[in-house]
């Protein structure tokens, strides 16, 4: 890892050289209070303020629809993909970049997933530092630093960013415009160290995750898994915008304009009905309340029992985004009464 | 075997649907390539062939709709019903069950004699194979179930919520950010999620999805200061009647 430092004012030249060089990805405002990942245009359209995308970057490399091939009249099977321009995603905060980390083990997962893949092996990812606002869940979670995944890391100061190369990949991205990066000085060291003390103090939310994957276990059978799937709509809004949620649906899809015949993958959720049906008509969580328990499950005990960390990165896009208002921090605090 | 016949057919209807198909643009020319098209309402003048599968848009209102209901389904292999007004009545299928006073306050000469019935969906009168729902039918949708049903299979559609086509097309939520009272949360996709991308609440046109869990999203709407009344509206538009 190395240090440089990045002024402010020439984080524009910085991004525009990136975007020459490569396909940028950026956050840019959506709605009043909303923000999505977009092809960069110019640097006045970046959000640098953001604090979390209605859907996570996740989309960029595991796309909510895709083919994943097509069979023709004559049977020949086309795989074929366009081959894709290697880009860089700007802007990631330390749980996207988790998320990323999450996708890749589930992605891996007794083999390498190769559409996934595909695309995963042509990003670059430059992280942003953050603030976090009243959804934020990370500190409870863990994953409020990251020290793996990002090629480039920027540590928002007073007039510097401090930046941490971490990668070849962003090495080479540093050189594309070199003059604009320092050694970073005594000062800013200390206001470096400064920073991340009152980031740290700035958590209002706290989500006690002591023993929770054997808690959640313990109370599969408490009361409020009830209570709350009375509540919820299961409209599965919560997995859609989840950086972490993984599971897809397979399908096989007529294309009566090309004249062939798609498979087609799209992302799935566990809140759906027919989600663990099986052939033969038996369904495994037949039940709302198991439905709405299995979300838990899986996030805080069954991928860590696979990969040694839960796979919910504290993000807090379930939280802000569900319609009816339901929350994990409220459902854990419940969990533990 | 040549090409399999298709008719596409209006009863009372809006011909909302049949004007989609006409708006397919150049893709029409792949269905014409694809299906023999003995009828095509509104678009062209009728062969007189009767088709293998036949696609009907709007509701049965009179006995002349039924009659011509009933002799087409004794003459198809496949009944696909397309748009909301065939697959539950629709929007003309609200308001009062007797409706004489209407034609007589309107015609007041002719109108007793009309032949009118309360507006019924097309399951009510025939066996129906498969229903396309939608106020317009989707011609995404449409093609994506043609695919299926010209092979005799049952068309793969997404059992899921609007919401769920909504975050997949990354849209912000209306009824998180700006309290608008979306039906989507309880409405089965396949429009794409057409009205909340342009920034208007889903108003259900594909009938409630198979998990939706009503009383919540009307206990919702409450909470949002929505009266009873306005509540009601909302349901009553599209969903109530059921697919
Ligand atoms: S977003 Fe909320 S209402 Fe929708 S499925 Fe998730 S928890 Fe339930
Ligand atoms: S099982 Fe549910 S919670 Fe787990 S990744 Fe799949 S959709 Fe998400
Ligand atoms: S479960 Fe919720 S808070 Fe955790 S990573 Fe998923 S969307 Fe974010
Ligand atoms: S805008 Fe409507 S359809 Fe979209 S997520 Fe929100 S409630 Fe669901």
């Amino acid at each position: 890892m190395l240090f440089f430092t990045l002024k402010k004012d020439r984080l524009p030249e910085f991004l525009d050289a990136v975007d020459k060089r490569y396909k940028l990805i950026v956050p840019e405002q959506k709605g009043e209070k909303t923000y999505t990942f977009r092809q960069y245009t110019e640097f006045s359209k970046v959000s640098l303020e953001f604090i979390r995308t209605i859907i996570p970057p996740k989309k960029l490399i595991f796309p909510p629809v895709e083919k994943l091939f097509s069979v023709d009249k004559e049977c020949r099977i086309d795989a074929s993909h366009e081959d894709e321009q290697f880009s860089v995603i700007f802007g990631l905060h330390p749980c996207d970049l988790h998320g990323i980390e999450i996708l890749d083990k589930a992605f891996s997962y007794g083999g390498r997933d190769t559409s996934y893949w595909r695309r995963r092996d042509k990003v670059g990812f430059i992280g942003l530092s953050c603030l976090p606002d009243k959804y934020c869940l990370c500190k409870s979670m863990h994953t409020d630093f990251i020290e793996s995944v990002y090629d480039i890391f920027l540590y928002t100061l007073d007039d510097v960013y401090m930046v941490s190369v971490r990668t070849a990949l962003g090495d080479d991205m540093l050189r594309l415009s070199p003059g604009l990066f320092n050694k970073p000085t005594k000062e800013e060291i200390l206001e470096y160290k400064e920073r991340i003390q009152i980031r740290d103090s700035m958590f209002t939310r706290i989500m006690d995750t002591t023993n929770l994957a054997d808690l959640l276990t313990l109370e599969y059978k408490n009361d409020i898994w009830e209570e709350y799937s009375k509540r919820c709509l299961f409209c599965g809004s919560c997995v859609m915008v989840c950086p972490t949620c993984q599971c897809f649906d397979v399908y096989d899809s007529p294309d009566v304009i090309a004249g062939n015949s798609c498979r087609i993958r799209r992302w799935d959720a566990c809140m759906r009905k027919d989600y663990a049906l099986v052939t033969g008509g038996h369904n495994f969580r037949g039940t709302r309340p198991e439905r709405f328990r299995f979300r838990y499950l899986h996030k805080e005990t069954g991928f860590g029992e696979m990969h040694g960390k839960a796979s919910c990165t504290g993000c807090g896009r379930c939280s802000e985004t569900c319609p009816a208002g339901i929350d994990m921090v409220e459902v854990v605090r419940r969990i533990r009464e | 075997m040549g090409k399999p016949k298709a008719g596409f057919y209006s009863l009372t209807s809006c011909s909302g649907d049949i004007l989609e198909i006409t708006n397919l643009g150049e893709d029409i020319l792949k269905l014409f390539d694809l299906v023999e098209v003995v009828h095509l309402n509104v678009a062209m003048p009728s062969t007189g062939k009767d088709p293998d599968i036949a696609f009907v848009e709007g509701a049965v209102t009179s006995m002349e709709d039924e009659e011509f209901l009933k002799a087409l389904r004794k003459k198809v292999k496949q009944l696909v019903g397309i748009g909301t007004c065939a697959c539950t009545g629709g929007v003309i299928a609200r308001g009062p069950e007797d409706r004489r006073n209407w034609l007589t306050d309107v015609y007041p000469e002719s109108g007793a004699g009309f032949d009118i019935t309360f507006p019924r969906p097309l399951k009510d009168i025939v066996t129906v194979d498969f229903s396309i729902p939608g106020c317009p039918i989707e011609k995404k949708y449409l093609l994506h179930c043609l695919g299926y049903l010209l092979k005799g299979v049952l068309p793969e559609v997404p059992a899921y919520s609007v919401c769920m086509e909504c975050k997949m097309k990354g849209n912000e939520c209306l009824l998180r950010y700006r309290s608008s009272a979306c039906l989507g949360p309880v409405t089965k996709a396949g429009c794409g999620a057409r009205q909340p991308s342009l920034g208007r609440p889903c108003d259900g046109c594909f009938g409630f999805y198979d998990d939706a869990n009503k009383e919540s999203l009307i206990e919702i709407f409450r909470e949002m200061g929505l009266s009873e009344d306005e509540i009601k509206k909302r349901f009553d538009l599209f969903l109530e009647r059921g697919l």
